[in-house]
């Protein structure tokens, strides 16, 4: 990925019903057992009934992987992110995926910082793309709506996953990204007008820039004026903003020519932002013509 | 290139004997003395007064190169070989950062190749510093947080093969400084022996120390070096027989490798390699120029295994 990282194809889906690894009965006594452990020294309990509808990550990955990454195209590092844990909290997950994965990658999982994982995700691909011999790069961001606990704070509505394959640009369509900035302890009172003159330099307010805001950030309303504005729905703070941007990166005749998606995690205080700049397709005549997003 | 610049460990003063955990671990007296004679497990440190937060901060504050360094400090990866230790939203690791005033770092955690993820955060460290603009004599730091409690049963023992210790690590790194360069990186993982992976444990046994062995090949050939040439191997604390067969298998002289902290600590999760680091430190083992080599094998539900060849 000598030129940069460029964002070949996407799949994205929602999952019903828990995790079919749960239908055992040792992996669910073994998952309990760690879930009552890891909840009792800080006075919750663990709740067997709620966790029976949990997800696996393994399981939701696994299944875009499949649908995204075709058996030629072997893939070199692969990121895991995720804020909310899945039911099978103690497995190597991302080991797992690396084996399911064309190409046998490298991999590993990326938390315990919110909303702002798959963008730090983004950057060490980025940073892996320079280097010799990396051809692609899968990020996989993840998240499962069941926290079987009285946890104090909301679970995600929907079990809902998000794969983007990177590598070097395909002949058309794609989408490069061009900017991943990330600040840390921004404090709330600062954070619209961080975001607004972040947002000026990616380029937003201009008519073909649209600009895509999480819904950690949408309240501080920080788009300039007359710029092409999609907020995302509350409910999903993983995986939501990467869901929308996918909308607007795909293909159709009124897509701006670049998106610039934002988000700020609240409670750990990070601004992310990230820029995509939109490849044109060549025409229906291209062979390698694919569609962006594989839903 | 990547660098160590500085590295400190905690490990609670409690040593608890083998033995002790017989009960609690469902240990039959067999299992026990296998543990103690065979796999040359003595004791472990756990101390059930200190949190998690406890283990981080403490390594965290010996670390003395990082005092008046704070504010270079750009990153803090926290590399950890079991993946949930804490119930959501707790998150010992910004406790940790803003008790230490690194509230301005990207911090985050490294995890899901089980104990071998401590050198994944290193490489993963290396390359986020070497892409990050900087003024000259403002060069930015990563600071490598390791340090776990055994708190469930898969985190107290692995059967037949080890014990856990709880314990922490902090250790600096640069993008290139001086001492401690990192020359080569090679990490092979092994899926199929993860519960969905459909292969069995016996299968993980037989190919354990082959795997092992051909990341070590690997990662020496990057380096540009042999067996031969490395001054010292710091190992994974998984146990003495491990590296007892794995030396006879590549033919490294077993006195090339610091065993002595698999007795006195058993396997303290990601920071075996810090910890091991520490000692040959501490002891001189190492001059400069010295080349050595540090090995980890993450095995919980799948298997990881890497190894990096340093130059002191």
């Amino acid at each position: 990925m000598a030129t940069g990282l460029h964002l070949i194809r996407a799949a994205r889906r929602e999952f019903d019903g828990p995790a079919a690894l749960l239908d055992d009965p040792v992996l669910r006594d073994r998952a309990g057992e760690y879930l009552t452990d890891l909840t009792r020294p800080y006075g919750l309990r663990f709740d067997p009934s709620a966790a029976a509808r949990g997800q696996s990550y393994g399981e939701m990955a696994a299944e875009l992987i499949r649908e995204l990454v075709g058996a030629d195209e072997p893939v070199d590092l692969l990121v895991l992110a995720f804020a909310v844990h899945d039911m099978l909290p103690g497995r190597a997950t991302a080991a797992y995926l690396s084996h399911v994965c064309p190409g046998t990658p490298m991999s590993f999982a990326l938390c315990d910082q919110g909303s702002a994982a798959p963008f730090t995700a983004l950057r060490i691909a980025r940073d892996h793309a320079a280097s010799a011999g990396c051809r692609r790069a899968l990020l996989l961001t993840v998240e499962q709506s069941v926290l079987p606990y009285a946890a104090g704070v909301a679970a995600p509505e929907r079990h809902r996953a998000v794969a983007m394959l990177y590598g070097d640009a395909p002949p058309d369509g794609g989408a490069r990204v061009t900017a991943v900035r990330q600040h840390a302890d921004v404090d709330p009172a600062d954070v619209a007008a961080l975001a607004a003159t972040e947002l000026r330099e990616l380029g937003a307010g201009q008519p073909d820039v649209a600009v895509v805001l999480g819904a950690g950030l949408a309240p501080a309303r920080p788009t300039p004026a007359g710029a092409p504005l999609t907020v995302v729905p509350p409910g999903q703070p993983t995986t939501g903003l990467w869901w929308t941007l996918l909308d607007q990166l795909g293909d159709g005749p009124d897509r701006p020519r670049a998106v610039v998606a934002a988000d700020y995690e609240p409670d750990l205080r990070y601004l992310c932002l990230v820029r995509a700049v939109r490849r044109p397709r060549l025409g229906a005549g291209s062979a390698d013509l694919r569609p962006l997003l594989r839903h | 290139m990547t660098a160590i610049d500085a590295v400190s460990v905690f490990l609670p003063r409690r040593r608890v004997p083998i033995e002790s955990l017989a009960g609690a671990l469902r240990l039959s007296e067999m299992q026990v003395r296998l543990f103690r004679r065979f796999h040359g497990l003595t004791e472990v440190r756990r101390d059930p007064e200190l949190s998690l937060t406890d283990l981080l901060r403490h390594a965290a504050t010996g670390l003395t190169a990082l005092r008046g360094r704070e504010h270079r400090v750009r990153f803090v990866l926290y590399a950890r070989a079991f993946p949930v230790v804490a119930p959501y939203p707790v998150n010992p690791l910004h406790d940790v950062c803003r008790a230490l005033g690194l509230g301005h770092a990207l911090a985050f955690t490294v995890t899901q190749q089980s104990c071998a993820s401590a050198l994944t955060a290193i490489d993963v460290a290396g390359r986020l510093l070497a892409a990050e603009p900087h003024r000259p004599g403002h060069e930015p730091l990563a600071l490598i947080l390791t340090g776990e409690k055994a708190f469930t049963r898969d985190a107290q023992f692995i059967p037949e093969t080890s014990v856990f210790s709880e314990g922490a690590s902090a250790c600096l790194v640069s993008a290139h400084g001086p001492r401690d360069r990192l020359l080569s990186y090679a990490c092979a993982q092994r899926g199929e022996f993860d519960v969905a992976g459909g292969e069995s444990p016996a299968r993980f046994q037989r190919e354990y120390r082959p795997a092992l062995a051909a990341v070590i090949d690997r990662a020496l050939a990057e380096a540009g070096t042999t067996l031969a040439d490395l001054r010292l191997v710091l190992p994974h604390n998984v146990n003495l027989m491990t590296w007892k067969r794995l030396c006879k298998l590549i033919g490294l002289p077993l006195d090339r490798v610091l065993l002595e902290n698999i007795t006195e600590t058993g396997h303290v999760f990601c920071a075996d390699a810090f910890a091991n680091y520490r000692t040959a430190r501490d002891r001189d083992l190492l001059a400069p120029g010295d080349r050595y080599l540090v090995a980890a094998v993450g095995a919980g539900d799948g298997a990881t295994f890497a190894a990096m060849v340093f130059e002191h």
